[in-house]
């Protein structure tokens, strides 16, 4: 991806987007801020956020026509948040004086501004502000123009004087009984001022110039409010007419300070201007499951709210964020924020060539299920953003070694001689079936894939074919784009020298992996045949009950897959509880994407999280997720344990096997169905340290299992150093320790002789070369 | 072993590489428990080169003076080796 497609990537996630009151606020108050502040009660605080978009809030805080509150999501449940009515409590109620204006250097440019109204009243605050010397000529003898004509009861007078008193501490010069047209025309302006704002109000006497609509209004750039005279800006009730609204006027006032800054600075007018007054928010905000509540109603209407009352009222927005994909997501909470930021990080450590890769966690920890993409409402796509940066960092020799080495070593063991295997079915020529059960279910529950190989032989006349190997899943997974490319070749070599068959897949992941990257191979799934087909007679004993489905994450998208599992299960007379997340919205086991390897603690997180969610049993049909949750301590069954009636539901979770006895089993199941089905003579050479005769403490294998550290890992060490004598002996209680390097990693063995085998005693590993030790 | 390139890192690495000498040291205390079997001599602290990724760096750890056999304990390979490790992986 490059720069700019990064950059579309971010602006999908719409979490930074303001919320839709803000938005819908054509001075873009912070709503969200205010209401936090005043549902804490710092009522203080609150008049500063409201101040920092609002000049003049005393007034404005007094009478907005607040188009916000229409926008206001909480009206989804309930009523909108009073945001206009805690507005005049946090005006009315705080007596701290406005931050002192620091002044920037005089420019100048001069600017004259004609009417006292809100409009001419903004626009003559920001002018100032910005340092240009502002003349205001008003009609009248005072500043406020319209706002007279509000009730005293709801604007007193004094508040319009003091709030206005501003301008005049800020420099501003204000000319009294100067009405433009009469005192000075507007050529007269225009020549001896740079710039000139018109906000006269709707009662504007047209001078020549400016044109005019039938309306009686002045014809402005909607953009930049500019009049068709050069440097000459208008706004406020000459452009709106006779719906006079408050905020809007003030929106204008500011936005004409803003085009004549531009314009005296001679930049351009109109650039990145699109969100200035109201808009559309992006930000998608959900309010399923948000309890309606209706507004806090003032006791005495006519006050207004008072301090408590404020305070609940400001209690009832909803703080609107997005978060879709984060509040089902560990992984997208663990990492403390959102993907807009997540994508901008990643995208950063993609382009340090020195320094620190912060994001290399990250990257690595996401499982790849794509659950995020369901539920975000502009398919924002974790995975595909960690997959891109994986084979990035792999391809700049960036990726850290220790995140996906154990089961990359794995997928080679499954590939290797000891387990890999393509045959004909037994006494047949050809295939028109072939069955890949995967190497998981191989290395899990070899018995399950015994037994649906044999059912498919028994149903299938045209002869079934078995390939037992990895679909090479962790090579895609961990960025490994060529090794992964040399899998499928391999694979599809394979499958057309067997004459092209239908694959009959058992794991949802290599079927993901061979529809999306083996589209020429026609596919389908073990549990749609067993659908189809028929289920086995099953010698079991099993009573069928509740149990609730994990769906695999790698087949979230493929309903005909959800609906045979459903369906089998119904037929074996089990009830059925969808999970509150299942079929397209599953969650994924934590073994996925290698998430297991790179972020063992996430993944304890993602599991313990998921095994909640129901106190029924858990039926799977991915090996790995029914290992993982049983692992911790979750009933879950395979749905082959069902089907073959072998499922004993008394029983504590039962364990899978540990790494070492995974890959065992999967050797094992090679040489046995050779062995017993196609009759060959298997020939197995044994290495000298196969030999090596361990008696290990079931703490120690607890240990192993958890450091990744292998059965023959340990039997290497110790053949290495009882063959060479490389040891080291520790006098105090006679232990020796010895190390053997026979890949990437070195591993430590502390043992002792007995007999005719060795106690272990501990087990440990570094990556780091030592010299003197290789 | 592989080429040793001096390494360029910044005060985390240099901090931790310390620490390692540091617990390093902490095992040198033992250096009369432990013993080289093929040579019969007591383990004793040496200057050993330590490396991974491209990067070296000297430490001072338990080894033979004889064959140079060296000692890394577990203390030592799951804490402050494993951190430079991870340190290194993220440079």
């Amino acid at each position: 991806m490059d720069h700019k497609q990064w950059r579309e990537y971010e602006e999908r996630c719409t979490q930074e987007r303001p919320p839709a009151c803000t938005a819908a606020c054509p001075v873009h108050v912070d709503v969200r801020s205010f209401t936090a502040e005043m549902k804490a009660g710092n009522f203080n605080r609150a008049l500063d956020i409201f101040r920092k978009t609002v000049p003049f809030a005393g007034i404005i805080g007094r009478i907005c026509d607040h188009p916000c509150q229409a926008a206001c999501r909480r009206g989804e449940a309930g009523d909108p948040v009073s945001i206009a009515a805690l507005e005049k409590a946090c005006v009315e109620m705080t007596s701290a004086p406005p931050a002192k204006i620091t002044l920037p250097p005089k420019k100048d440019r001069r600017v004259a501004v004609a009417g006292g109204g809100l409009s001419g009243l903004a626009a003559a605050f920001d002018l100032a502000g910005k340092g240009y010397p502002v003349v205001l000529f008003e009609a009248t003898d005072r500043l406020g123009g319209g706002l007279w004509e509000m009730p005293a009861e709801v604007l007193p007078r004094q508040i319009i004087l003091t709030e206005t008193a501003v301008l005049e501490q800020m420099g501003v010069e204000i000319r009294y009984q100067a009405t433009v047209g009469q005192v000075i025309s507007l050529p007269e302006l225009c020549s001896e001022y740079d710039a000139v704002y018109l906000g006269t109000g709707e009662n504007f006497k047209p001078v020549p110039g400016p044109e005019i609509d039938q309306a009686g209004r002045c014809r402005l750039d909607p953009v930049t409010l500019a009049t068709g005279l050069n440097g000459v800006f208008a706004g406020g009730g000459l452009r709106t007419g006779p719906d006079y609204s408050p905020i809007n006027s003030l929106s204008d006032g500011r936005r004409a300070a803003i085009s004549i800054d531009r314009f005296l600075q001679k930049v351009s007018l109109t650039a990145v201007r699109e969100n200035e007054g109201p808009y559309q928010t992006r930000l998608f905000t959900s309010t399923k499951g948000v309890e309606p509540l209706p507004a806090v109603a003032p006791g005495n209407p006519a006050q207004g709210y008072t301090r408590e009352e404020a305070v609940l009222e400001a209690g009832r927005c909803l703080a609107c964020q997005c978060l879709e994909c984060v509040k089902v997501c560990e992984y997208l909470a663990h990492f403390k924020s959102y993907p807009k930021k997540y994508a901008r990080d990643i995208n950063q450590n993609l382009k340090i060539v020195m320094g620190v890769h912060g994001a290399n966690n990250l990257i690595n920890s996401c499982s790849l299920c794509g659950l995020c993409r369901e539920v975000c409402p502009e398919n924002f796509d974790m995975a595909e953003l960690c997959r891109v940066a994986r084979a990035e960092m792999f391809k700049k020799g960036k990726m850290p070694p220790s995140a996906h080495d154990f089961p990359l070593r794995d997928m080679a063991f499954s590939n290797g001689e000891q387990c890999a295997l393509t045959r004909h079915q037994s006494g047949h020529a050809s295939s028109s079936h072939l069955f890949f059960p995967g190497c998981q279910l191989s290395a899990s529950a070899p018995g399950h894939v015994e037994r649906a190989y044999a059912y498919l032989t028994g149903r299938f006349a045209g002869g079934v074919g078995l390939m037992l190997r990895c679909c090479g899943a962790p090579a895609e997974w961990s960025g490994r784009t060529g090794l992964f490319a040399a899998e499928l070749q391999e694979i599809r070599k394979q499958w057309r020298e067997m004459g092209g068959p239908r694959l009959i897949l058992a794991c949802s992941t290599c079927y993901r992996m061979f529809k999306s990257h083996l589209p020429e191979i026609e596919i389908v799934s073990l549990w749609e045949i067993y659908d189809q087909l028929g289920l086995p007679e099953a010698a079991g004993t099993q009573k069928p009950g509740l149990v609730a489905i994990q769906d695999a994450c790698t087949t979230r998208h493929e309903k005909q897959i959800h609906q045979s599992v459903r369906s089998i299960l119904q037929k074996l007379g089990f009830k059925i509880e969808e999970l509150p997340a299942s079929r397209e919205t599953t969650e994924c086991c934590g073994y996925g994407g290698l998430m297991l390897f790179a972020n063992r603690k996430l993944a304890d997180d993602v599991i313990n999280r998921r095994i909640r969610e129901s106190a029924a049993g858990y039926v799977a049909y991915c090996a790995m997720c029914r290992d993982n949750f049983s692992a911790r301590g979750k009933k879950t069954y395979h749905l082959l344990d069902l089907i073959y009636g072998l499922a004993d539901f008394a029983l504590p979770p039962q364990k899978g096997p540990g790494y070492s006895q995974r890959r065992e089993n999967r050797a094992r199941l090679k040489n046995k169905l050779l062995k017993e089905i196609w009759r060959d003579q298997v020939v197995q050479h044994e290495s000298a340290f196969e030999n090596i005769k361990l008696i290990m403490p079931a703490a120690v294998s607890g240990v192993m299992e958890e450091r990744l550290i292998l059965k023959e890992d340990v039997q290497k060490v110790i053949e290495y150093a009882e063959r060479t004598g490389n040891k080291i002996i520790n006098r105090n209680n006679g232990h020796i320790m010895a190390c053997h390097r026979p890949v990437s990693v070195t591993y430590w063995v502390e043992y002792t002789p007995q007999a005719d085998g060795f106690v272990v005693h501990n087990a440990y590993s570094h990556r780091m070369e030592v010299e003197g030790n290789n | 072993m592989s080429s040793t390139m001096l390494i360029r890192t910044g005060w985390k690495l240099r901090a931790i590489i310390k620490d390692v000498k540091k617990v390093a040291g902490k095992d040198l205390g033992a250096e009369n428990i432990f013993e080289c079997f093929k040579c019969g001599l007591p383990m004793e602290p040496g200057k050993v080169t330590v490396s991974y990724l491209g990067s070296s760096f000297p430490v001072e750890l338990l080894k033979c003076r004889q064959c140079g056999l060296v000692l890394i304990t577990e203390e030592l390979a799951l804490g402050k080796m494993l951190e430079v490790e991870k340190t290194l992986e993220d440079k």
